[in-house]
């Protein structure tokens, strides 16, 4: 591609970049209205989205009730899960850092586990859809905020990038395993509310959904680009960034709040997506060249917005198989190799990791 | 003589070190006063463990003091906000950089981060700014390469640099020359010692090299193992026995003379009287040291007589003159392994005057009864 052409100046470069992810994001979430069991034309969805009727009733229903909400948040959540990756790599000073990894997902699923489980849906609850939807959320950001709290605690003892891997890959067991727990001491009338959140699913998503979730996603991520100055400090370590003007404590404690908030927020609408927060942030900083948070947070939404519209084309949106996938089959296409690809580099260059 | 330049750090009868949980805490140094002068390198020595970073970090505003206060520029340190003081006070750690793909400009850049806003927007002010903190540190050839390609020596000057675009009054660094060879070290010491005489730049470093700290400083400060501390000027120190006893240890010995340590094996206190030129004079001394002998002005007062000369080539010949023995050879190290024999010996016997060799002696002497027993002669080759 052109725009990564290094012989260009930096900022060019760096503008071109970014162009051409907003581009793919926007062609990427047209072909996902377009494809799909029924093919609908680009004119026509183009004309739906712009208000008219369509040549069909059903093309109408179709993109309005069904691919436009699953397409918007395809984008919300790659977007918040892009940026979320990105932050929590500075945070923790680990490559390898990123929501699902990292057992905060884990945690978000326990959290809402114990709401859907363990509330009536016979009583109050049941008749206040949303109501419960959003115990369900505070619950998940709960989980994810007590994962991200311990993760971190044991990041700073351990130090070393893969024993703080092998730590978040013990909280994701453990938060699984009472997950397990909790399902054979539960009524199996309520275990379909859980089936969706370990493959991770943007489909099923309705409008009053969207409610809650887009606002949260857009709220979350204009506060993590508002940091991307003292992100960028950070870069150079919590001491140094003390002795450059960074209010180290307060920045960490908003930082991990947005974390916990996109990650516990995008898993209880659409249950855990793999690897997005890992692969995203990378990818922009090997195309892009640069670890500048003015730049990389941006990247990552775009980069996070893409894969999961391109994953979510890959599951089930394309038309072309009957069958659909869970999210995460496909992700993981795209988040294992990163991971490994991070560690190789990582014994080649002796240690030294783009972050 | 002109007015006393204003200290732009001060400490008073500060008292640093650990609070414990459970509002206990341990004091680690005491009653410390002191002052940075601008345009002034001072260097911070002390064994480990005493403190040395506990001071700095304290002095940084990264720890709160347990008693006393900074005075940074007359205003209290831990009054100030994070972005206050690093616009006054910049600190260049030991602490590895592991900053991803960020070249050293846009390192360097980081430290105008306390002069800009949000958005980190740049005026021409700042761009002149990096510009002249990657010249000062003699960082301009390296500003376009990647930070993680860099020695270990470049990354100093790349975070020297970033250090001085903060454009504060007082540097403070930590260790710097922990992990450089002697030239980088002697470099660096220069360039910092150039930056406070045409910056005026306060500048505080802590060091174990103490040879570069002696020569370079204009002010010490001392931090004793039993938690005093002293200030002083490095020669006055040095006089007055305070650096000597500062890194009091069974292993090393503080030379006066050449003002700096020497690495004894064992101090035996064997008088020798030596007759070389210089510039061997000084390394034969030095060996001789090594090998626990002391060198003696007065031949009356020697038991042994050291003559060395200068063979062509460079190489060193020696002849060891003791009681009648003489034993000779070629280079110093051949000397050390012989003198060190003998004072194996004069050890092992509990008699110094001895002149009769120890029974067991034979047995563990190499090669035995290839030479008269008596001469040491086979002790080198």
């Amino acid at each position: 591609m052109s725009a990564f052409d290094p012989a260009l100046s930096p900022r060019i470069r760096t503008a071109a970049g970014l162009l051409v992810m907003a581009i793919l994001v926007i062609a990427c979430f047209l072909v996902l209205l377009v494809r799909g069991t029924v093919f609908i034309p680009l004119g026509e969805v183009i004309d739906v989205l712009a208000g008219g009727e369509g040549t069909r009733s059903i093309h109408r229903i179709i993109v309005m009730d069904a691919r436009l909400p699953k397409a918007i948040t395809a984008v919300l959540a790659g977007a918040a899960l892009g940026v979320g990756g990105a932050m929590m790599q500075t945070l923790f000073r680990n490559p390898l850092a990123d929501p699902y990894v990292l057992g905060v997902s884990s945690g978000a699923i326990l959290g809402a586990a114990i709401v859907i489980l363990g509330s009536s849906t016979t009583g109050w609850l049941s008749g206040l859809s949303v109501v419960r939807q959003l115990g369900i959320t505070g619950a998940a950001v709960a989980g994810a905020a007590m994962v991200l709290i311990l993760a971190l605690a044991f990041a700073r003892r351990l130090g070393n990038p893969a024993m703080v891997l092998i730590v978040g890959v013990m909280f994701g067991f453990l938060s699984g395993a009472l997950v397990d727990v909790l399902v054979y001491y539960a009524d199996p009338e309520r275990l379909q509310g859980l089936a969706t959140f370990t493959r991770g699913t943007v489909r099923d998503i309705t409008w009053s959904d969207l409610q809650v979730l887009a606002p949260a996603c857009l709220l979350t991520i204009v506060t993590a680009m508002l940091l991307a100055k003292p992100m960028n400090i950070l870069l150079l370590g919590e001491r140094y960034a003390a002795t450059m003007g960074v209010s180290v404590r307060p920045v960490q404690f908003v930082a991990l709040s947005i974390v916990a908030l996109l990650a516990g927020v995008v898993t209880a609408y659409c249950g855990a997506i793999g690897f997005i927060g890992l692969a995203a942030p990378h990818l922009v900083r090997g195309m892009l060249g640069q670890s500048d948070h003015f730049v990389v947070l941006p990247g990552s939404a775009l980069v996070g917005a893409i894969l999961v519209l391109l994953a979510e084309y890959v599951a089930g949106g394309n038309g072309l198989t009957d069958v659909t996938l869970p999210l995460n089959s496909v992700t993981a296409f795209i988040g294992a190799p990163v991971v490994l690809w991070v560690l190789l580099r990582r014994r080649s260059e002796a240690g030294q990791v783009p972050l | 003589m002109s007015a006393l330049p204003v200290p732009v750090v001060s400490a008073e009868n500060l008292c640093v070190g650990y609070k414990r949980r459970g509002g206990r805490s341990t004091a680690i140094l005491q009653g410390i006063s002191a002052q940075l002068l601008p345009g002034q390198l001072t260097f911070l020595l002390g064994p480990n463990g005493a403190g040395k970073s506990t001071l700095l970090r304290t002095l940084v505003g990264s720890q709160k003091p347990l008693g006393g206060r900074v005075l940074l520029s007359g205003e209290n340190l831990i009054a100030l906000s994070a972005r206050e003081r690093a616009k006054r006070l910049s600190v260049v750690l030991t602490d590895p950089v592991d900053v991803g793909l960020m070249t050293v400009r846009t390192l360097v850049g980081l430290g105008r981060s306390p002069h800009l806003g949000w958005f980190s927007a740049m005026a021409d002010d700042d761009r002149q700014t990096i510009e002249w903190a990657l010249r000062a540190a003699g960082a301009s050839q390296l500003a376009d390469r990647q930070v993680i390609e860099l020695s270990d020596g470049e990354r100093q000057r790349s975070m020297i640099a970033r250090a001085l675009a903060q454009r504060p009054s007082v540097l403070v660094l930590d260790e710097p020359t922990a992990f450089l060879d002697l030239t980088r070290r002697v470099e660096l010491i220069a360039l910092l010692r150039k930056l406070a005489d045409e910056t005026g730049l306060a500048v505080l470093l802590s060091t174990h090299d103490l040879d570069l700290a002696l020569r370079a400083a204009d002010q010490l400060w001392l931090v004793h193992a039993d938690g005093r501390f002293e200030t002083g000027g490095p020669e006055d120190l040095a006089v007055g026995g305070s650096i000597e006893r500062t890194y009091a240890a069974s292993e090393i010995s503080f030379d006066h003379a050449a003002g700096n340590f020497i690495l004894a094996r064992k101090s035996h206190g064997l008088p020798i009287a030596i007759s070389a030129a210089e510039p061997s004079l000084h390394w034969v001394r030095r060996a001789v040291r090594r090998a626990g002998f002391d060198p003696v002005a007065r031949d009356a007062d020697a038991k042994w007589r050291l003559a060395v000369h200068d063979a062509q080539q460079g190489a060193l010949v020696w002849k060891l003159d003791e009681a009648g023995c003489s034993n000779s050879g070629q280079g110093l190290s051949d000397l050390v392994n012989a003198l060190a024999a003998i004072a194996d010996t004069e050890h092992n016997n509990g008699d110094p005057t001895h002149d009769q060799i120890h029974p067991w002696y034979n047995d563990v002497r190499p090669a035995a009864g290839q030479s008269e027993p008596g001469t040491r002669k086979q002790l080198s080759k």
